[in-house]
């Protein structure tokens, strides 16, 4: 076998142990990513990944981090990435990732900004800094362990990290703020009702099973461009001002999905974008029960009791 | 060919054909089979043409097999001893050999070979007569099969010939003694009961599964939520039928630690809730029953072993109709899968109290409510896929009572559609639901402790004893023949 194919399946490998919480995860099961329907078995083993940081409970106890928090120390790297690559991850790091590029093995990293995630190719970035390892000898037989491992790690790194780069900042400063009546605030629930019902949730929409979710593109496709008009949706209505801190996290929230869906729907072009997105869904998917707890706190805090039928269920389970 | 050419084949054949025709007449009440992604109504009655006749000739087939023989035990005066007892035995073996045939015909990836699918046993007609029905605690519905069989000759003999009538008396006398003993044993057997536990099933009224849309779905399960808040009040425990889902609608809202919240503060006391659904473990979809405790989490699992075909897995046989129609048809269901076969025992401890899990069509397969010594069954059902068929309820209604009279268990039957009962350990129904209705039904169960003969030796007795006289009797004829 080519070295160079050697390499590239390597990178795969680690690729996927930093795509959060492993490669396998994400072919056990569509369902695991919460997709559609499915349980989340109750946390009853420490060697589960609560916060799907790479790091199991059980290791999340050792180096004293939050099992709770896929980032305790807050400095933008998963607790299980640091650990990997040898930083202490209670200690916020000032090591960006490119500077371990520039300590390894790559001259140049391409920088990745904000708003580019449409336009950013990871697959072929990724195909370009390997070549690159390889053209510079790092990536190859000779090298030393070490500095082929630093450098597989690197790109790993880098690559998932261009991806939460790339992704837009959405301009709440537009948002159109109504005072916080009664009334204000009814109306914008039934809207905001009508999101949490049709796309956070959205409790009919089922993969077919049978076939490789990446080869359901019209799926995805079809459900990215859904989010993406709830999000256009949701910047027009009129947001009482107690609950803009609420709707910049759903408008967020709504973009990345919108995002997310549509790197998946783009596999053939982009498939390393693809794999990191359908990762990345499980945290969207675990961020909406945390943007619907707190929805259900405002309610209370509010003493508000909307008719829709999502937040009875709502009043119910909390 | 010699088979064809006799008269008893056809007597047996063509009764097969009225009798089976009514049993499985249920099966057009899944037209449309629009939950099968069918769309055009030609296809879904063509697919429903066939295979009702399959079934109907598969199954008639064999009752033209046992009419093949009693026509030849018949000719070859075995004795008027002897032949009630043939007659009866051929019958058994031919109702066994049908009830795996059946599931050989219809094998495919998910399927399950063995004699799970008894359906249009006779046996099942008899449930009300309590005389007869509670035989089946000792050696099974086959047993009932057997003294109706061998009544049944009797009657016949006594009439067409009446030259022996006396005979024929004794051994009359002899069955309905044996039948008075058998009741009088059953009426004296020890039941060594726990104490009764409450429980409360969440009855819903869901037409499929498959097809709700997200208001729908959310409202649903909004329903069940307050069934469930409303019966951890007082049940110890809360059954969903199959497909309830609550786990996994659960997790759509809470994450890990606000689903065990949720379960603790039901009850200041520890409750018990076994759910059903359908999930994805290692790549296959299951459909799985949880059980779980409101304060200590995941007490017992089980996944779905005996599927139905068609409906939960596509056997290889009903592909060749379909690509024959169309090849677009033929794609879709080359790839048809929508369980995969489970396995492991359906047993979940519960405390003290073992409970027997049957998932919908399980209840169907006597077998599979013998093994791991049970003191509940209890049945989660998907039954709307019926449309509240009359023929279908009642023969699901009378294979529960049966369950619970073979084990002398009570059993709880929870369904998604239609309607849910509690049936004690005689096999009478104590509650049952509104049908059609979403609501509590709540009752009393009491575990048993003790074991039934059938649930200790199941139906090999019954075969065995039917084996060897169906052999001697082929011994007896080759016998004449020779000689």
């Amino acid at each position: 076998m080519a070295p160079k194919v050697k390499v590239f399946f390597v990178f795969l490998a680690v690729t996927a142990v930093f795509s959060v919480f492993s490669f396998f995860d994400v072919f056990r099961g569509v369902r695991s990513a919460n997709i559609y329907e499915s349980p989340e078995p109750l946390p009853l083993d420490i060697s589960e990944d609560a916060d799907q940081d790479g790091l199991s409970n059980q290791d999340e106890s050792y180096w004293n981090t939050d099992f709770e928090n896929p980032d305790s120390d807050g400095d933008g790297f998963l607790d299980g990435e640091e650990v990997a690559s040898g930083f202490d991850p209670r200690e916020p790091s000032s090591h960006e990732l490119g500077d371990r590029l520039e300590d390894t093995v790559f001259g140049s990293v391409k920088t990745v900004k904000a708003g580019d995630f449409m336009d950013v190719n990871l697959t072929d970035d990724a195909s370009n800094l390997l070549m690159a390892g390889l053209a510079a000898g790092d990536l190859t037989k000779t090298s030393d362990d070490t500095t082929y491992e630093t450098g597989i790690n690197a790109v790993a790194f880098s690559t998932i990290d261009n991806f939460y780069k790339s992704l837009p900042v959405i301009d709440s400063g537009t948002l159109k703020i109504t005072n916080d009546s009664k009334e204000n605030q009814t109306k914008y629930l039934e809207s905001l009702a009508q999101i949490i019902q049709d796309n956070l949730l959205n409790l009919s929409e089922k993969l077919d099973y049978e076939q490789n979710p990446f080869d359901q593109n019209k799926f995805f496709l079809t459900k990215g461009e859904r989010f993406r008009l709830s999000m256009e949706g949701a910047f027009l209505l009129d947001i009482p001002k107690n609950w803009v801190d609420t709707h910049k996290k759903i408008l967020d929230l709504l973009n990345w999905f919108a995002l997310d869906y549509t790197a998946i729907g783009h596999y053939n072009e982009d498939s390393v974008k693809a794999i990191v997105a359908f990762n990345d869904i499980d945290k969207l998917n675990s961020m909406t029960k945390d943007i619907l707890k707190e929805v259900q706190s405002n309610l209370q805090s509010n003493d508000l009791q909307p008719k829709n039928l999502v937040f009875k269920v709502m009043q119910s389970l909390y | 060919m010699k088979l064809l050419n006799t008269s008893g084949f056809w007597v047996g054949f063509i009764a097969g054909l009225f009798y089976f025709s009514y049993i499985f007449w249920w099966l057009w009440s899944l037209y449309p089979l629009d939950s099968l992604g069918i769309e055009k109504k030609s296809v879904a009655i063509i697919i429903l043409s066939v295979i009702f006749t399959l079934c109907v000739f598969i199954t008639s087939t064999f009752w033209g097999l046992f009419g093949f023989f009693a026509e030849k035990f018949s000719k070859n005066n075995l004795g008027l001893t002897w032949t009630p007892l043939l007659l009866a035995s051929a019958f058994v073996i031919a109702e066994y050999l049908r009830s795996i045939f059946f599931s050989i015909f219809w094998y495919g990836g998910g399927g399950a070979i063995g004699p799970h699918w008894p359906l249009g046993n006779i046996a099942y007609l008899f449930v009300d007569i309590n005389y007869i029905s509670r035989l089946s605690s000792f050696f099974g519905i086959y047993s009932i099969d057997f003294i109706l069989f061998y009544g049944g000759s009797l009657i016949f003999l006594f009439f067409s010939n009446l030259t022996k009538w006396k005979t024929c008396l004794i051994q009359a006398i002899s069955l309905l003694g044996l039948i008075l003993l058998l009741n009088l044993i059953y009426s004296h057997q020890d039941v060594n009961l726990d104490t009764p536990i409450s429980v409360a099933v969440v009855q819903t009224n869901i037409g499929s599964l498959d097809l709700l849309d997200t208001e729908k779905s959310i409202s649903i399960f909004q329903k069940k939520l307050e069934l469930i808040s409303s019966a951890s009040k007082t049940a110890e425990l809360i059954i969903l039928p199959e497909g309830a889902g609550l786990l996994s609608n659960l997790s759509r809202f809470l994450k890990n630690d606000g689903i065990k919240k949720y379960f603790d503060k039901l009850s200041d006391k520890e409750i018990f809730i076994l759910d059903n659904m359908r999930t994805s473990v290692d790549d296959q979809p299951y459909s799985v029953s949880t059980l779980i405790s409101s304060k200590s989490g995941l007490v017992g699992l089980y996944n779905k072993e005996i599927l139905v075909p068609l409906g939960e897995f596509m056997p290889y046989i009903a592909q060749l109709p379909i690509s024959l129609l169309s090849s677009d048809y033929m794609g879709w269901f080359s790839t048809y899968r929508v369980l995969a076969k489970g396995s492991g025992q359906n047993i979940i401890q519960l405390k003290n109290v073992t409970l027997k899990v049957l998932i919908c069509s399980e209840l169907i397969s006597p077998g599979k409510s013998l093994s791991g010594n049970p003191n509940l069954i209890i049945t989660l059902g998907s039954y709307s896929v019926w449309n509240s068929d009359r023929l279908a309820k009642k023969q699901i209604l009378s294979a529960a009572r049966f369950r619970a009279i073979e084990n002398r268990k009570y059993l709880v039957l929870a369904s998604n559609s239609d309607q849910s009962y509690i049936i004690n350990d005689r096999g009478i129904i104590e509650k049952s639901g509104t049908p059609n209705t979403f609501e509590l039904l709540t009752g009393s169960v009491v575990p048993n402790h003790n074991r039934t003969w059938y649930n200790y030796v199941g139906d090999w007795p019954i075969l065995l004893l039917s084996s060897v006289f169906f052999g001697l009797a082929l011994r007896k004829i080759r016998n004449g023949t020779k000689s």
